[in-house]
């Protein structure tokens, strides 16, 4: 809602908040727009490429993407060389070959099982660039997270970064009791659903080119911006970095990427555009999206903690829609779909619980897992 | 009824003096003698004297013949086909006009009790005064030129047509010959040429606002006559706009229009000022992208398409406020006319269309103010002589407190918010002597706004121009100029010290040109000349602005070139029916180094990586070097009485490109001159038009229809960088456009309740042409330009109540704009992305817009302080909420369109206006 306000900003200063903002239903709900989104990436650092295949959906759409699993996949080299890359699930197609290196010419080749064929552009893997520091400013609005890189060779001018954030959060309420075979049990320690992470690639695209700066060096280019009250700052927060080298074509592409996602269509706005990739289909022309690409791959992980902030990040983020309630003994017993927070004493006699909806003591009801990732601290 | 009381009560005396006349004889023989001669030969043989007016007889001839014989006898032979009447009073005879006895009286003057109520509102003396002086400038007759010795054939009369109050120029004046069918229009200085018959000849001269009046000539050969009018402060019963009345059946032009600041006074306004481009936009075939978006589109073209003339100077930004403001001060505006196809050769440089400013000169003969307070702007004009007659000086200026406003919001968005412009001219008029002036005029703006960020935007412009006007004889006039335009934006971010930095964009341009007009005779015109400009730009340079700004320095090298064009062109009456105007324009174009080329591999994409040379091209030596030939030709023919059908071809190019890939007109749009690599546009239009007056007169109709096409037309790839791109070739796409469209308008000039019903059909397409499919939109089909609205119509009313109310209803109504919107939503690695309809498929909703307004004048005391004025006016009456710019959000899981409407409540403004 940021951007909106901005947008509307932009005008209705002039127009004394003469202006509204109605919904629009664009006219198209009845296209077919099934239309088939590749992404590929071969990964020259670790000679392993992989391409996923899904299918677009409406924008009212709030289904899962389809994924595409019975195509047949293969990225062909210079040589002619064709190596196949296999299915594992989720649309996801990936092989590791010695043939994946950085500096060759590589075009993707897929198959669907309507019989249309698709192919990309031929590619060349890019070498890569060591990310020399992620750095965090803690500003009185929130926190920028700042990428600094350079290459040394001076052949790489265009970087593109795309992020992969996790975070701890806790739900409002901790469930210490549980139903156990018709009984309140207490819950053990290392079965507590209240505590959850969650990972997230960003939606934010930054990419950077070192046309304009001196000695081909990128300082402190910000790559997220974190709002100084954001659940994602309440506990743990961590964010990896990965870096890809790009080509004038790849540049291009993300930074239309970049452009027409922060940008839908105002009057001073440039022209929003269907952006073409770089595969097509093979004696049609239905559209394609998604663009194939390879290279060398850095990556970088940082964490930020929420004690380590200033003070005024570290308040209490209290969740308005989460009150605890009492119920006796026996009305505990009969609550269904709530969870059991606490019990209540008076004296040493148990007199109630404290009660809470599951949204608001099980935190996996926010998208997160409770197994702490590998890299936490 | 009063008039003929008094007209018996004269005759009736009249009638008894002639009874009681004393009897004396007299003798005569004269030949083409003054009345002098003849006054004084009978005062000489008789007793009696002479009364009489030297106007009314001085440039009469008498010729008598009398032996013994009373003095009516010899006076009536004397005065045998004068309008002169005599009466004789015993000695004493009274030599009049018999017009000017009868009408130079006021009309009330016996009814005593009438006259004294009136005298607290009109001055009578003074009023009289005026009267008398225009009566007696009226009934002289003026003699013409030298004659050649043959009284018969034809003479020129020329001269210039000027406000008596203000001695400036009024442009469109009619000058008809009584009683026959010659008849000219006065032009955009005021001057204007008619050949008449030699002979004694009566001539009315019309014009909006301003008094009839008529002259008396005795024609003996080519001469000069100008002629002052008098502004109407009188109840007008008849029509207001009556010289334009069959202008547009009987002018050459096609798809032209002029308004005079009259009309556009009286139309609703928002923000409370007239505004120029608001009422251009209500004309058929005018359009804009949408409320508060700078720029017109005009028949399919592009708002950089658009040659904008303030007192001949080129304007670059013609808006203030991203469009809410017009740049041209309302008070000092004069005339607008507007050109959309049947352009005359001596228009130049830009594809689509003409629009011509002009401000006042400034009044010669006493000094005024006026201006006007808006909940939004200010604005104060003052003019007055320096030298009466002679020397005028206007200076006007003109400021928003907008940012106030801002400020007063309570939100801290706003509050970071700044919004401000003004613009001031000054105008020097001076008259040499009755052949040659001179005026210089310069124009200064300034806009700045902030919005929710630290980043400052400003752009201002300045012109100026000085022209001179001779004229070198009663058929020949020129007019020299020179005139100069800087405009320029800067884009301050000051947020981050690392990136802090100042981007600027600067043009400056020189023009110098010589005009002349020449009336062959009766029925030819020509004209012809010369025009140079130097451009200069500067296409943009970006300086860091803070010790640790890591940004680099980069300015981009100055980009020079030089623009001539030669021109001639001749209207022809070939019969009474027929005329035709033919012109042909030359221009040349050279853009001139220093500069650097970049030559590209022709076999691939220009990219940079395509770059395979850089050629240096040294000072003073060509760039790219482009010329042509534009030919103009308009035809008329005039089908029976009140009906004309015309026909117009005119080819344009345009030499400097704005580089622009958002919708409207932004301030951060840079402008290019052609070179190696950007063609100049060139552009085709035939247009045809009927035009009839209908009801003798009180409606005009006229129907026109028009085909373009456009070559060289600018477009981007996608994604394109346009600021501070060194070699923006690579990112330039070669579009062809074609538009055609039918306008309709049915105009009731004048009268109680007068406007216009306008109707238009159009069309603009535009295709890019490349082998290479990434350069290519929409596959390189054929797709509607953003400002492709279909169909417009509009309706324009006003209503006089009477003298001092005056009630205006306006309805525009257009087709949504085509936009691009998201289709489809799709996921790569993990994140949703949106996927776009081919460019410009669909449409936002239809436009619908009711305004009204409501002009109080104060009293009509000629003499007081200060005469004022209220305008109430509401904008969007119906509080529709049209659509302005659509836009989608993501929300949760799903992606939602949204509406936005700038105005979606009625806007009522109240202005105060001030003349003293």
């Amino acid at each position: 809602m940021k951007a909106c306000i901005n947008k509307i900003s932009y005008i209705a200063t002039l127009l004394f908040l003469s202006a509204c903002i109605e919904p629009f239903d664009p006219p198209v709900q009845n296209k077919d727009v099934g239309f088939l989104v590749v992404d590929g990436y071969v990964n020259s650092s670790n000679h392993t490429a992989t391409v996923r295949l899904t299918r677009a959906i409406p924008l009212s759409s709030t289904s899962d993407y389809p994924v595409v699993a019975t195509a047949h996949v293969s990225i062909e080299n210079a040589e002619g060389v064709k190596i196949p890359l296999i299915h594992n699930g989720d649309g996801l197609y990936s092989s590791t070959s010695p043939l994946f290196v950085t500096g060759k010419e590589y075009r993707l080749l897929i198959q669907t099982t309507d019989g249309k064929q698709f192919q990309s552009v031929v590619i060349t893997t890019k070498p890569g660039a060591s990310i020399d520091s992620v750095t965090t400013d803690v500003e009185e609005e929130g926190i920028n997270v700042r990428l600094s890189t350079h290459d040394p060779s001076g052949s790489i001018t265009y970087y593109r970064c795309d992020l992969v954030e996790t975070w701890e959060y806790h739900s409002a309420y901790s469930s210490n009791f549980e139903f156990i075979n018709g009984r309140l049990e207490l819950r053990k320690f290392d079965e507590r659903i209240n505590v959850c992470y969650k990972t997230e690639a960003s939606s934010a695209i930054a990419t950077a080119s070192t046309l304009d700066i001196e000695d081909n060096r990128i300082s402190g280019h910000p790559v997220i911006f974190l709002e100084k009250l954001s659940a994602k700052l309440e506990y743990i927060y961590s964010v990896e970095v990965s870096q890809y080298s790009l080509d004038k074509a790849g540049y291009d592409y993300w930074e239309q990427m970049r452009v027409s996602s922060q940008t839908l269509g105002g009057l001073f706005d440039p022209q929003p555009a269907r952006i073409k990739g770089n595969i097509s289909a093979i004696g049609s022309d239905e559209p394609v999206i998604g663009f194939f690409d390879g290279g060398e791959v850095s990556r970088r992980r940082i964490f930020i903690r929420n004690r380590e902030l200033p003070p005024e990040y570290q308040r209490y983020r209290p969740d308005p829609n989460c009150e605890e309630l009492f119920a006796d003994p026996v009305e505990a017993l009969r609550l269904n779909g709530q969870l059991i927070t606490s019990a209540v004493y008076e004296g040493i006699a148990l007199i109630g619980y404290q009660y809470t909806t599951i949204e608001c003591a099980d935190c996996r009801t926010k998208g997160g897992v409770l197994a702490k990732p590998s890299f936490w601290p | 009824m009063l008039k003929n009381a008094l007209l018996t009560v004269i005759f009736a005396a009249t009638f008894t003096v002639c009874l009681s006349q004393s009897n004396s004889r007299i003798t005569l023989n004269l030949r083409e003698s003054s009345f002098e001669t003849l006054a004084l030969e009978i005062e000489k043989q008789s007793p009696f004297h002479f009364f009489y007016k030297k106007e009314w007889v001085d440039s009469l001839k008498f010729s008598v013949t009398a032996n013994n014989e009373e003095l009516e006898s010899v006076l009536t032979k004397a005065f045998n086909g004068t309008t002169l009447r005599f009466s004789i009073y015993k000695t004493s005879v009274f030599v009049t006009s018999e017009r000017s006895v009868f009408a130079s009286l006021p009309t009330d003057y016996f009814d005593t009790q009438k006259r004294a109520t009136q005298r607290i509102t009109f001055d009578y003396s003074d009023y009289e005064k005026q009267e008398k002086k225009q009566r007696s400038i009226e009934e002289k007759v003026y003699t013409i030129g030298i004659s050649d010795g043959n009284p018969n054939g034809n003479a020129t009369i020329s001269g210039s047509i000027t406000d008596m109050n203000s001695g400036e120029a009024i442009v469109g004046a009619s000058i008809v010959l009584d009683g026959g069918s010659n008849g000219t229009v006065s032009d955009i200085n005021g001057f204007y040429s008619l050949v008449i018959p030699k002979g004694k000849q009566s001539i009315t001269v019309r014009s909006v606002g301003m008094k009839t009046t008529k002259r008396k000539m005795s024609v003996l050969g080519n001469g000069k006559l100008s002629i002052e009018l008098e502004e109407d402060v009188k109840p007008l019963k008849e029509v207001v706009i009556e010289s334009d009345r069959d202008e547009k059946v009987m002018s050459l032009k096609v798809g032209s229009e002029k308004l005079d600041i009259k009309t556009m006074k009286q139309m609703p306004s928002v923000l409370g000022e007239v505004d120029v481009l608001k009422v251009v936009l209500t004309l058929p075939g005018v359009q804009s992208v949408g409320e508060g978006a700078s720029g017109i589109n005009v028949r399919g073209g592009a708002t950089n398409q658009n040659l904008i003339l303030f007192n001949d100077a080129v304007v670059y930004n013609s808006t203030h406020l991203f469009g809410f403001f017009s740049a041209f001060n309302p008070d000092i505006l004069k005339t607008v006319e507007l050109y959309k196809s049947g352009v005359n050769a001596e228009y130049g440089g830009r594809l689509s269309a003409v629009l011509d400013v002009a401000s006042r000169e400034g009044n010669l003969k006493k000094f005024t103010a006026s201006g006007g307070i808006s909940p939004i702007t200010g604005r104060i004009t003052l003019e007055g002589p320096i030298k009466k007659d002679q020397t005028s000086i206007l200076v006007s200026g003109r400021s928003t407190y907008s940012s106030w406003l801002l400020r007063q919001i309570d939100s801290r968005e706003f509050n970071k918010s700044t919004a401000s412009f003004y613009d001031a001219n000054i105008t020097l008029s001076h008259k040499i002597n009755d052949k040659s002036s001179i005026q210089l005029s310069g124009y200064t703006s300034r806009d700045q706004f902030k919005l929710n960020s630290d980043t400052l935007y400003s752009y201002g412009e300045t012109n100026a121009s000085l022209k001179f006007k001779r004229v070198f004889s009663n058929k020949l006039y020129g007019i020299f100029t020179g005139t100069y335009t800087d405009y320029g934006y800067e884009v301050g971010n000051e947020e981050i010290p690392q990136q802090a930095n100042n981007v600027r964009f600067g043009i400056q341009q020189v023009n110098g040109k010589a005009d002349f007009n020449y009336f062959m005779n009766q029925r030819q015109t020509l004209t012809a000349g010369l025009q140079v400009t130097h451009y200069r730009l500067e296409p943009g340079s970006r300086i860091p602005t803070h010790p640790e700004s890591i940004v680099t320095e980069k300015i981009l090298e100055q980009e020079q070139g030089h623009e001539s064009a030669v021109y001639v062109g001749e209207n022809y009456e070939i019969t009474p029916k027929l005329s035709v105007y033919g012109g042909i324009r030359y221009s040349f174009f050279q853009s001139l180094g220093p500069k650097d080329v970049y030559l590209y591999d022709s076999e691939v994409s220009r990219s940079q990586q395509s770059i395979f040379d850089t050629l240096r091209i040294s000072r003073g030596k060509p760039v790219a070097t482009y010329h042509g030939a534009e030919p103009r030709l308009s035809m008329r023919y005039i089908i029976g009485k009140n009906a004309s059908f015309k026909l117009s071809y005119n080819r344009m190019r345009q030499y400097i490109h704005m580089l622009s890939n958002t919708t409207a007109i932004a301030p951060t749009d840079i402008w290019k001159l052609s070179d190696r690599y950007i063609k100049p546009q060139v552009g085709d239009q035939i247009a045809g038009g009927y035009y009839q007056s209908l009801k003798g007169g009180s409606l005009d109709l006229s129907v026109e229809v028009y085909y373009k096409w456009m070559k060289n037309f600018l477009d981007y790839k996608d994604g394109a960088t346009l600021i501070l791109n060194e070699h923006i070739e690579t990112d330039a796409l070669n579009a062809k456009g074609k538009a055609y469209g039918l306008e309709l308008m049915l105009k009731k000039p004048a009268g109680k309740l007068n406007g216009w019903i306008s109707y238009a059909y159009s069309r603009t397409f535009l295709r890019t042409v490349s082998l290479n499919p990434v350069e290519t939109v929409n596959d390189g089909k054929y797709y509607p330009s953003n400002y492709d609205k279909p169909h417009a119509a509009n309706f324009i009313s006003n209503y006089k109540f009477n003298r001092r109310f005056n009630f205006s209803l306006n309805f525009t109504y257009s087709t949504g704009r085509p936009i691009t919107i998201p289709l489809a939503k799709y996921s790569i690695n993990g994140i949703e992305r949106t996927y776009y309809s081919a460019r410009n498929e669909f449409r936002i909703p239809d436009y619908f817009r009711t305004d009204l307004s409501i002009n109080i004048e104060g009293n009509h005391k000629i003499k007081k302080l200060a005469h004022s004025s209220w305008t109430l006016a509401v904008y969007n009456l119906t509080g529709r909420a049209n659509v302005y710019s659509v836009f989608f959000i993501n929300e949760g899981q799903e992606i939602k369109g949204y509406k936005l409407s700038v105005f979606a409540k009625p806007i009522p403004t109240i202005t105060y206006n001030f003349r003293f």
